[in-house]
Parts: structure tokens; C-alpha cells; sequence
């Protein structure tokens, strides 16, 4: 009895201790293959529908990569910048980050991101950097902290039906004045009842800080010849516009309201993307705006029979210039895993990335931007992009972009709105400018 | 009482201790240091700043700006809204205690309908208030034509002359609920037979209400007064999503201040220096209130 039961606690043992070394072999087994397996986080700050077949792009990634998974996430641009750098102080954040053109050379100067060159030495970006619009915009010290992503102009848009209803062939890119002129023709009360049902031109002519109000400012003063902030040529920094220039971009843009060109309501208006934009344009209550290229093919989304069209912006005194925004991807210093984050990084600027899922966007490499097919309607985008102009001049002054572009929406904000008197504005809004560098220098100091 | 126990007693503490540690007693002096550096928000994930002393206070005061923002702050955004909301509140608290409400037995829905707005969270009633107000959609301005009231639209979201009109009304619809609870247990906290007697002795509705009702209001009216004055002086989520302080400047508040200082100029050491002076303002106002009013109250 005494041996059987021996023998059958010893049967016990070994099955119990044949399971737990099954078991251990297993969990170290998987615990090997879950330590090899990488996880990155990629950040982006668009809304869904400028962001939109991005998470497909990081999905296909994945499946590419069995020992890589890469987390999506979003957050808004108006957090974006201030949560990147409150993670990084405290040892953490995305490793791959979604950063806009002006910020990067900032972030590369606090130290929160990764050098890239011996990463593109090691495994190089198909096409070279030179192949890469601004550049030099992710520049420090002769080393590269951003790659440009995508590129991103504002340009002008028109409904082509109400233009044929109106009498009006395409929106003249000719001049300021000629625009103005066609853009009142297409003020229309179509019943009668003494309110204007529909409206010539829109734009978010809000005074918020991020308002696009801006973006068309530069192109009205840059076209004429002027611009915010300038170098002297013994390196000295100074405003290179006075406020008489001002004063007639104020003029020019405030008659829209006066004359009933645009609605009064825009005045409040802070985000091209608002739905009072948006729906106005695609519903035909604006005949033209002032949009960026996403912007344009999310109208185009909202009422898919709209035929729209897009066009340069009018050109000035000088020249016909348009800006150049965009998207840059950088590596947060804290990343542990260099070398995948830079496969990833390769891989969102690629063509198929572009081609197949990110196609509201414009890439920032220029062999690419002629390889792939442009949606129609987009064409006046495209056609900017060769002789636009980054705002680099500016984000290399003393002077942040951010503060110049919120002063700005807000004095021009101020005449909209009657707050203040053209001339007024004008020599307030230099005047901060001026207060702005003057300080700018002093903190450098 | 003996040295364990009150060893004992300060480790039940000690967990809320350090939790007020960590989320209060540390970002106050935090603010204060920075306020008192130069310092961007790019160094402050690496150099760090440099000490100016009080400078930072210094171009605050100086800057003709600061006084028409601090005035927005404590008169259109606090001092309006509050006072409208003590008055609203009480009448409407008035309002569901009735007899008449409860006779028809509508006491029920009228407060979940007065509570409805509570439970919106602000970014949606602004969304919700934005659209009623638009000049071109608005159901307001449509109602105001419809009803031969107005010709032209009002620019509700863009006039300086009705704006501030625009953002009182949002803030007030939204955070009246909270004014009408508290009056409401206020009221129903006041013992019946006071208004019997009252009504034995021949008083009426009006000697009611002055001699019984409000002297029992009172200390509910002074702590709430103080309460939501504390809530919405700082307040940035209105004015924010409701105009970024436009058109120009117009609605600029001590809130957005703060934010355009840190994340927009990126002088993060002036917007802290924004936000210890609203904490001054907040500690001298809760002197004086307690001081002149929240004793006297609730005496």
C-alpha cells in the first residue's frame, strides 16, 4: 500500500513539475517574443478628416512589421505643442511626432529631438533630403531635425456654377482689385427680401490667434513687396512694412465687409475648418474662399455635386506669392527605439502612404509631388506651391511666428469689427510688432 | 489624547495630505517661481529660465492692456453673471417650491428642465449657443425677423455692441442649475411654521418673503455668491471657445490672458505672473468678502 501510494504521489510530483516547466517554458517563450516586439506611439494634430486613411497607412505598417506595433493617437493643434514639450521634460512622449513647419526649429533648440543625419547616413530616404521641400525649416547648427512631410498651401477657390450664373468665366488671378471686382458681381438676394442670400468671398476672418486671416495678410503684403520681418544686411532685425502699407491691406480686405462682399458673421469665424465655412462653400452661399488644400477637398466631401475649383492667389505690385505650410515628422529624444521610429518615419513619407491612404495631403518631396496623380480641382494648389514662400525669414527672427500671426488677426479683427479705425489699427499693429522685437532682443540679451 | 492616537490619527491623514501636497501645495509655489523667470516654453523643457525678480509684475502693470482685460474679467464675465445668477436663482428657486408648481403637479419636470443645462458640458453649449445666435441660421435672429421685430440681422458673435450680451447668456444658462439647488435646499430647509404663524398673524405674501424667507436665504446667498465669483473670475472655457477674446481684444478675460501669454507668445514665466495676480485678487476679494459679508451672513 505503502509503495503505491509512493509511487502514485511521485506520478503527482512529476506531472505537476512536467506542467510547470511546460508552463515556465511557454511564458518565457512568450515573454522573449513580447520583449522583441518594439511599441511606438505616432502622433499626429489634424482632424479626422484632414488626418483621414492615416491610421490605415500605420495599420499596413504593422502588418509589415510583425515585430514593430506602432499605436496611433491623436491630439488638436491647439495642445499639441504645449503636451509634446510637458512630456519630454518629464522623460516621455510619442517617439514619432507630427510637428508644423515653425515649430520645429524651436523644439530642435530646446533639445527635445532627435538628430537625424547619421539615421539617414545608416539607411538613407530614397529619394535624398534634397529632394525635400523646406528643409531647412527642421535646420540647426548644420544638423537635420525634421523631415518635411507634407506641404500645404492656401489658395483661392470658386463655385464654378454660380460663376456661369453670374456671367463670370474662372476667378481672375490677375490682380487684388480685378478679384474684389468679380467677387461683389457674385453678391446675389435671389428672393428679394433685402437680405443677401448669397455672398462673394469667405474667409475665417477671425481674431484668434490661429486664425487664417494670416495666411492671406502675407499673401497680400508679400505680393506688393513688403513683409512682416526683415534682416538688414549688417544682421540687424527689423519690421519691413510701415503703416501705410498695413493700412491698405486693412482697407482692401475691410471693404469686403463694408460692401457686403463678405458676411459680417465671418468676423467670428476663427478656423477655416469651422462648419459655417465649410457648409457656406459647399452649399453655395460663398461663391469663392480662402482655404488650404484639405480644407478644399473636405467642401468637396460635405456636397460632392459642388464643382469647384481652385486658383492661385491674385497677384500684387511685385509678384504673385503664396505660403508654404506644412508638416514635418520628427523623433522625440526620449524614443528608446531609434531605429524603428525612423522606419516608420521613412514610411509615412512614402509614395505608397501618399498614393493609397493620405491623399488629401500634398507631399513635401518634389519627385513624389510629380508621381502622383492630383485630384482635379486642385491644380491652382499645385500650381502655387513652385513659387511659394516658407515663412523661414520669419521663425529665424527674434520675433515668434505665433506672436506676430496672433497680433496681426488681432488689429485686422479690430477694424472688422469697427473697434478701431484703418489707421489706427495699422500703426497699432506695427507698433506691437515693434514692441514685440524690441523685447524679443532684450530677452535674447 | 495619547501619543499613538494621534499618531494614529495623522496617518489616516496623511494620504489627503499628500495628495493636496502633490496637486496644490506644489504648482502654487511652482507658479510663483516661474512668474518670477523669463522663461519660454521651449526652455522649460530644457535650459530652464533666468530669475528677473518681479520685472514680469512690473510690465504687467505698466501694460495699458492688462486694466481693460482685468476690467472684462471683473465686470462683464464675473461681476454681471454672478449677480444675475443670485437673482435667477432665487426666483426660480422661488419658483419650484411653490404650491402652485406642485398643485399641478409640474414640479417634477419644471426642475428637470431647469437642471437639463447643467448636465451639457460647456464646449457643447457654446456650439449649441453659437449656432442659435448666427446672424444668417440662428434661430434667434430667425424668431426676431419672423416676428417683424427686426429687418437686418444682429451680429450676435461679431458686434462689440451685444457681444459680451451673447457670452452672458451662455455662461448664465449653463451654470444657473447650480444656483437654483442650492437656494432650493436653502428654502426648503425653512421651517413651515414659521410661515403659518406668519399667516395667523395676517402677514402676506410679500411680508413673507422679506421678514421669513430672505433673512433664511441669506447665508445660502453668501456662500454661493462666493463660490461661483471664485469659479468664474478665472474662467477660460467661455470666452475662449466662444470668441479667442475677439473681435480684436474686445473679450479678452484674465483666463485668456493667461493661455495667450503661455501658448501662444510662449512666455510661459508671464503667463504664471498672469495667474498669481488673478490668485491675489481671488485671496484679497475672499478677505473682504469674508470680512464684510460671509460673517455678517451667516450670523
Amino acid at each position: 500500500m505503502k509503495l503505491i501510494k509512493s509511487n502514485k504521489r511521485m506520478l503527482v510530483s512529476i506531472i505537476l513539475i512536467a506542467m510547470f516547466s511546460i508552463a515556465f517554458t511557454l511564458a518565457a517563450t512568450l515573454g522573449v517574443l513580447a520583449a522583441e516586439k518594439v511599441t511606438l506611439t505616432f502622433r499626429q494634430n489634424d482632424s479626422p478628416d484632414d488626418a483621414a486613411g492615416l491610421p490605415e497607412a500605420v495599420e499596413e505598417f504593422n502588418q509589415n512589421h510583425p515585430n514593430i506595433r506602432v499605436k496611433y493617437e491623436s491630439v488638436p493643434w491647439s495642445d499639441a505643442l504645449n503636451q509634446f514639450i510637458r512630456e519630454v521634460k518629464v522623460g516621455g512622449g510619442p517617439d514619432v511626432v507630427h510637428s508644423a513647419f515653425v515649430w520645429t526649429m524651436d523644439l530642435a533648440k530646446a533639445g527635445t529631438l532627435v538628430k537625424l543625419n547619421p539615421l539617414m547616413e545608416e539607411d538613407p530616404l530614397p529619394t535624398g533630403i534634397e529632394d525635400f521641400k523646406a528643409v531647412k525649416l527642421g535646420e540647426l547648427n548644420g544638423g537635420i531635425y525634421g523631415i518635411p512631410w507634407t506641404t500645404d498651401t492656401y489658395g483661392m477657390i470658386y463655385n464654378k456654377d454660380l460663376f456661369k450664373e453670374a456671367g463670370v468665366s474662372t476667378l481672375p488671378d490677375d490682380s487684388w482689385a480685378h478679384f474684389k471686382t468679380v467677387a461683389k458681381k457674385l453678391v446675389r438676394d435671389k428672393n428679394g427680401d433685402g437680405i443677401t442670400d448669397q455672398y462673394g468671398f469667405g474667409v475665417a476672418a477671425g481674431s484668434g490667434p490661429a486664425g487664417e486671416m494670416w495666411f492671406l495678410i502675407n499673401h497680400y503684403i508679400w505680393s506688393n513687396g513688403y513683409t512682416f520681418m526683415k534682416q538688414a544686411k549688417n544682421g540687424d532685425w527689423q519690421v519691413g512694412v510701415d503703416a501705410e502699407q498695413i493700412a491698405e491691406a486693412m482697407r482692401y480686405f475691410n471693404s469686403f465687409f463694408e460692401e457686403g462682399i463678405s458676411p459680417r458673421s465671418l468676423i467670428g469665424v476663427n478656423w477655416e475648418g469651422d462648419p459655417e465655412l465649410l457648409y457656406a462653400l459647399a452649399n453655395g452661399d460663398l461663391a469663392t474662399g480662402f482655404v488650404v488644400t484639405s480644407v478644399f477637398d473636405t467642401i468637396r466631401k460635405i456636397n460632392p455635386k459642388v464643382h469647384m475649383q481652385s486658383v492661385q492667389s491674385p497677384m500684387g505690385r511685385v509678384t504673385r506669392i503664396a505660403s508654404l505650410g506644412g508638416r514635418t515628422l520628427v523623433i522625440n529624444k526620449n524614443t528608446k527605439h531609434l531605429n524603428e521610429a525612423w522606419k516608420l518615419l521613412k514610411w509615412m513619407c512614402s509614395k505608397r502612404v501618399f498614393e493609397k491612404y493620405y491623399t488629401q495631403q500634398l507631399p513635401a518631396q518634389k519627385t513624389l509631388l510629380k508621381q502622383i496623380s492630383i485630384k482635379p480641382g486642385f491644380e491652382g494648389f499645385v500650381d502655387s506651391i513652385p513659387q511659394a514662400q516658407t515663412f523661414y525669414e520669419y521663425i529665424i527672427s527674434p520675433v515668434r511666428v505665433q506672436t506676430m500671426w496672433a497680433l496681426t488677426n488681432r488689429e485686422f479683427g479690430a477694424v472688422f469689427s469697427g473697434q478701431k479705425s484703418v489707421e489706427q489699427g495699422s500703426k497699432d499693429l506695427i507698433e506691437g510688432i515693434k514692441e514685440a522685437l524690441r523685447k524679443a532682443i532684450e530677452e535674447r540679451l | 489624547m495619547k501619543l499613538r492616537e494621534v499618531t494614529f490619527a495623522y496617518m489616516l491623514m496623511l494620504p489627503a495630505l499628500a495628495l493636496l501636497t502633490f496637486f496644490f501645495f506644489f504648482p502654487c509655489p511652482y507658479n510663483i517661481a516661474l512668474s518670477l523667470q523669463r522663461i519660454s516654453l521651449f526652455q522649460m523643457a530644457g535650459e530652464g529660465g533666468k530669475f528677473i525678480g518681479l520685472k514680469n509684475f512690473v510690465e504687467l502693470l505698466r501694460d495699458p492692456s492688462f486694466y481693460r482685460v482685468l476690467i472684462n474679467a471683473l465686470l462683464w464675465l464675473t461681476g454681471i453673471t454672478v449677480l444675475l445668477r443670485l437673482v435667477m436663482g432665487a426666483g426660480l428657486a422661488l419658483l419650484l417650491n411653490s404650491t402652485a408648481l406642485k398643485r399641478f403637479r409640474l414640479s417634477g419636470l419644471a426642475r428637470i428642465l431647469i437642471f437639463i443645462p447643467w448636465g451639457v458640458p460647456p464646449v457643447v453649449a457654446v456650439a449649441i449657443w453659437k449656432w442659435m445666435f448666427h446672424s444668417r441660421y440662428g434661430f434667434v435672429n430667425l424668431f426676431l425677423e419672423n416676428m417683424g421685430l427686426i429687418h437686418q440681422p444682429i451680429y450676435f458673435l461679431t458686434s462689440v455692441s451685444i457681444i459680451w450680451v451673447s457670452i452672458i447668456t451662455v455662461i448664465v444658462w449653463r451654470e444657473l442649475p447650480f444656483a437654483v439647488i442650492a437656494f432650493l435646499a436653502g428654502l426648503q430647509s425653512i421651517p413651515l411654521e414659521l410661515y403659518e404663524a406668519a399667516r395667523i398673524d395676517g402677514a402676506g405674501w410679500f411680508s413673507q418673503f422679506w421678514y421669513i424667507t430672505l433673512p433664511f436665504l441669506r447665508p445660502v446667498t453668501v456662500i454661493i455668491g462666493f463660490m461661483i465669483t471664485i469659479w468664474t473670475f478665472s474662467n477660460f472655457v467661455y470666452v475662449w471657445l466662444f470668441t479667442r477674446g475677439g473681435p480684436g481684444d474686445f473679450t479678452q478675460v484674465l483666463g485668456t490672458k493667461v493661455y495667450f501669454e503661455s501658448f501662444v507668445n510662449f512666455r510661459v514665466g508671464y503667463g504664471a505672473t498672469v495667474g498669481v495676480v488673478i490668485t491675489a485678487i481671488m485671496i484679497i476679494f475672499g478677505m473682504l468678502y469674508f470680512r464684510f459679508l460671509f460673517k455678517p451672513g451667516l450670523t
